[in-house]
């Protein structure tokens, strides 16, 4: 090989700045005048005699730029330059052509066998040097290119893992703690790694299940990441024995204030209670939930009611779910809207019509779910869905009812106190905060702090959720019980119930909690006092213990069953329950 | 051009029309349609007669619309014909936070 650099060997060593120029010609005299014009330019030059040594030095020792005649023996430069561009692959390395031709026909094919440009001879310096520069700008260009592709995929693949880890994360925190989900159904398909889809279900300290489903603006991590905070609120509160619309408050004032003013998240919230065939449902934005029941039946839908959660500037939701009533055969469908904008490869949406009909089918070996799913994956085919879609699917059986949760871990692990030692906490609450305020997760809240009482804390959630109702729903809005006896009673019952509370002016109610403790434990005094007429009580607890009584018998059944004793005084609008527990 | 705005001659109502999907790729310039207007306009008119889809991240962006009037003291009117554009509207009740015009659907 000829390296062709003039002067000494020190030259020819060192790698010149401007990189190595391949120079294919037969005949020599060519081959000098362009290597001492390159020379010139700052290039180390390399020559070959035909278009196949040409190739073979470019396949040991490379180029950064190539200069081929196009009639050579052996081997003729378009030839030459074909496999020479085959050789460089994906690195693009200008091929000029030198040339005495000038018809066109053999110009165009030069470019067709693969070549940048063409030099004719004779040649000249300024035209070389101008021909030269095009050539590494476009050389250049692509390099800058290339380099930005793979610091692309890096940062891609960067990315993708640092979604993975996250997605773990998310999904111990949200998913994980998620009860009865072996017994409902659930269709996911988010559009991405993360859903914009929150699906959560807790239970209450009575038993009850409460659902959310959320959908958030948008999907992907920045839509997800806003069900973490969801997620913590939903559960604290269901624990403790809040009620929905509480629930729903808290979490509508912490979206608005966390999330950005155009993202917020469409809900639904079921608090299913199987055992007495009822639900409560609240739908902020969401599409319509179905009860469907036998036969495929859509009985009841529960339409959007208010807006969606976390919108600043409107803080005015009442956050009331609707009481519907629930047949051992009845399933309840929760769905985004994802489902219904769902498209097919023609662009057509799923729409609520074929949601329908494909419910509506009496068929017994399939349960409505099945056959949703089954035609919205004929009707979509496999591609990616543009929104998550998400379909839940709650039977009302009664194999739903469930146990409380397990109590979480108390914060505060006082000593066992000594015998006699005692604790008093008073609430009392006037119309104001009665129209505002659920004491009873309070006051449970005071009790789970304390061990061993957090371990009594179905049984005292009972006896206080008793307790409470009969003060405020008999006592304070002397509501007549004999309504829920009626058809649709619960309902019609619920409802005034709300009525009443909303436009309460007056009224009392306080409640003591007494705690003293003994060698095997304690006992819990649990004192309520309310600003009302009063019941025949006498009548009642005569009643209950005899089996009759209706709903308020009922109550004080469960409440002697519970407690060691129960004793009404004055006009029946005091009442002092005694709880043994052991410690 | 999928959004195009319109102004009234005394620079008192601008309207913006959105055709096609009304979806998070319209983001910016959407935002462009209204932030950079010289006028101080009364009325802020989006106008969806050929919008033919729309998704959660709109909804938003017209929150986004609606504090923008509010801090200029306008107030934003939504013009949308009967069917699935208004059932999303109403379906979040935003006829409670806009005014929401709705005209029969013109075959």
């Amino acid at each position: 090989m000829n390296s062709g650099a003039a002067g000494c060997e020190d030259d020819a060593a060192v790698p010149s700045p401007r990189g190595r120029a391949l120079v294919v010609d037969d005949q020599a005299s060519n081959r000098s005048l362009l290597e001492a014009l390159l020379v010139r330019e700052g290039f180390e030059v390399v020559h070959a005699t035909d278009g196949a040594h040409g190739t073979e030095l470019f396949g040991r020792y490379g180029a950064d730029i190539v200069f081929l005649d196009v009639l050579m023996p052996v081997m003729d430069g378009y030839e030459a330059a074909r496999r020479i561009k085959d050789l460089a692959g994906d690195s693009f390395v200008p091929v000029i052509f030198i040339t005495a031709l000038s018809d066109k026909r053999s110009l165009a094919r030069c470019v067709e066998a693969g070549g940048d440009d063409f030099l004719s001879k004779p040649f000249d310096a300024t035209i070389l040097r101008a021909r030269i520069h095009a050539a590494e700008r476009v050389r250049d260009l692509h390099r800058e290119l290339r380099r930005r592709n793979t610091e692309l995929s890096r940062l891609h693949a960067h990315l993708q893992r640092e979604q993975e880890i996250a997605e773990r994360i998310y999904s111990a925190a949200v998913n994980q703690p998620n009860v009865a989900l072996d017994r409902i159904r659930t269709l996911l398909r988010p559009a991405a790694t993360f859903s914009g889809d929150v699906l959560l279900t807790a239970r209450r300290p009575s038993g009850e299940l409460n659902v959310l489903l959320g959908d958030f603006t948008g999907h992907g991590l920045t839509a997800a990441v806003g069900a973490l905070p969801v997620s913590e609120v939903f559960r604290a509160m269901t624990d403790k024995g809040f009620a929905a619309a509480d629930i729903l408050r808290e979490i509508d004032r912490k979206l608005t204030t966390l999330l950005p003013p155009s993202m917020f998240m469409a809900a639904c919230f079921v608090t299913l209670n199987p055992a007495q065939g009822q639900a409560m449902i609240w739908n902020g934005g969401m599409p319509d939930l179905l009860v469907v029941g036998a036969h495929g039946r859509i009985r009841r839908r529960v339409a959007s009611m208010e807006h969606p959660l976390g919108i600043e500037g409107e803080q005015d939701s009442a956050f009331l779910p609707v009481h519907v009533e629930l047949g051992h055969d009845d399933t309840l469908l929760l769905l985004s809207d994802g489902l219904l904008d769902a498209r097919n490869p023609a662009g057509d949406m799923f729409g609520r019509s074929r949601l329908e009909a494909s419910i509506e089918v009496d068929h017994a070996a399939t349960t409505a779910f099945d056959r949703v799913a089954i035609a919205l994956s004929r009707f979509c085919g496999s591609d990616a869905p543009d929104d998550d879609i998400t379909l839940v699917a709650i039977p009302c059986a009664p194999e739903m009812a469930g146990d409380a949760a397990r109590a979480p871990e108390p914060a505060v692990l006082p000593q066992m106190c000594a015998t006699g030692c005692q604790w008093r906490w008073t609430i009392e609450l006037d119309a104001d905060c009665l129209r505002r305020i659920d004491p009873v997760p309070v006051a449970m809240a005071q009790l789970q702090a304390l061990r061993p009482l957090d371990r009594h804390r179905e049984a005292l959630y009972t006896v206080l959720s008793e307790l409470f109702s009969n003060a405020l729903e008999h006592g304070i809005l002397e509501l007549d019980p004999a309504i829920k006896l009626r058809r649709d009673g619960f309902g019609a019952y619920y409802e005034e119930r709300q009525r009443r509370l909303s436009e309460l002016t007056d009224g009392r109610i306080r409640i003591d909690l007494i705690n003293v403790y003994d060698a095997a434990g304690g006992r819990l005094l649990i004192h309520f006092q309310d600003s009302g007429k009063g019941f025949r009580h006498e009548s009642v607890c005569r009643n209950a213990s005899g089996g009759a009584g209706g709903r308020a018998g009922q109550g004080i059944q469960v409440l002697l069953g519970l407690c060691e004793s129960l004793h009404y005084q004055g006009t029946g609008n005091r009442v002092e329950a005694v709880y043994a527990w052991e410690g | 051009m999928q959004i195009s705005t319109r102004e009234s001659a005394n620079g008192k109502e601008l309207t913006i029309s959105i055709a096609g999907r009304f979806d998070h790729t319209l983001q910016q310039a959407f935002r462009n349609a209204y932030r950079f207007h010289n006028g101080r306009p009364v009325l802020y008119r989006v106008d969806l007669e050929r919008t033919e889809y729309m998704d959660s991240s709109a909804l938003g962006m017209l929150l986004l619309l609606r504090d923008h009037a509010r801090a200029g003291g306008a107030e934003v009117q939504i013009r949308t014909p009967a069917g699935r554009i208004l059932e999303i509207l109403q379906m979040a009740h935003f006829e409670r936070m806009f005014n929401i015009i709705s005209s029969p659907r013109q075959s």
